[in-house]
């Protein structure tokens, strides 16, 4: 006959074997990785094999099993996320200008710099009505400089010539 | 200078200009305002210059007679030198070839 006490014995046996168990399992598991990648499970409760406890030690008693495993998660590596790939922009399409306006632009180029025109003026008034006359011209390359005043005072240099394109100095005495 | 003035009144605008100056009478002197009045009488109405050592040294270089007329370009280059009083047709044709060929 199986009295309270056996069974209580029978329990504490059972309960210290599975104490043993679980803690070997968590040595196995744990040793190495102590890591959150391992756990142990102690689950509390009837399984397939209470039955069988039932059978032999009476419904009376609480049977405990202790199923444990220590399953290493998977190290996930992380896969490089591919950056994601820029459009290729458009290249703008150069349009082949017509051989008529290359040659233009060539002739530009060749040219150089369009000369700034001198002030033209209006035509000087005996264009048409005069003789040309012999004229020895001097060959001098430099412009004078000077300084002087007006007769009404006014102060007077060689910028004076820059206002025309000819200037004709008369000069002349009181007596 | 009447001949003077009138040229230099149908020439304005034309790039063509005339400048009187007065080759006795020095920059600053009393002298000034009787040549100014001088000059008006005989009907100039165009700028008239007083000299200085700077206008005896350029303008008046190798005066000898009165009047000289010298023209110079836009840069103050001395073109030519016309010695002589000359009749407003002269001029005409002295300043016409002038701008044809030099200007």
């Amino acid at each position: 006959m199986n009295t309270s006490g056996e069974k209580t014995r029978i329990f504490c046996r059972k309960m210290l074997a599975a104490m043993m168990a679980a803690a070997s399992l968590c040595t196995f598991g744990c040793a190495d990785k102590p890591e959150d990648d391992t756990f142990v499970m102690i689950d509390v409760g009837y399984l397939d094999s209470e039955q069988e406890y039932i059978e032999k030690y009476g419904s009376e008693g609480t049977y405990v099993a202790i199923s444990g495993f220590a399953t290493p998660e998977p190290v996930v590596t992380p896969m490089p996320t591919p950056e994601p790939t820029p459009e290729p922009t458009k290249k703008p399409r150069v349009t082949p200008k017509p051989e008529s306006e290359e040659k233009e632009e060539k002739a530009e180029e060749k040219a150089g710099p369009t000369p700034t025109p001198k002030p033209a003026g209006k035509k000087t008034p005996y264009a048409g009505s005069y003789d040309k006359v012999s004229i020895s011209y001097e060959s001098s390359s430099e412009g004078i400089s000077f300084e002087t005043t007006t007769l009404d005072g006014d102060a007077v240099s060689e910028s004076l010539f820059g206002r025309n394109r000819i200037t004709m100095v008369n000069i002349w005495t009181q007596t | 200078m009447g001949t003077l003035s009138e040229l230099a009144y149908e020439y304005k605008g034309t790039g063509f200009s005339i400048v009187g100056l007065s080759a006795d009478v020095p920059s600053g002197s009393g002298t000034a305002q009787a040549a100014k009045a001088m000059f008006k009488e005989s009907g100039g109405t165009f700028t008239n210059l007083t000299y200085t050592d700077s206008v005896l040294k350029t303008m008046l270089v190798g005066v000898n007679v009165v009047p000289t007329t010298k023209f110079y370009d836009s840069n103050g280059r001395l073109l030519t030198v016309i010695h002589g009083a000359k009749s407003k047709q002269d001029w005409i044709n002295i300043i016409e070839t002038v701008m044809n060929e030099k200007a």
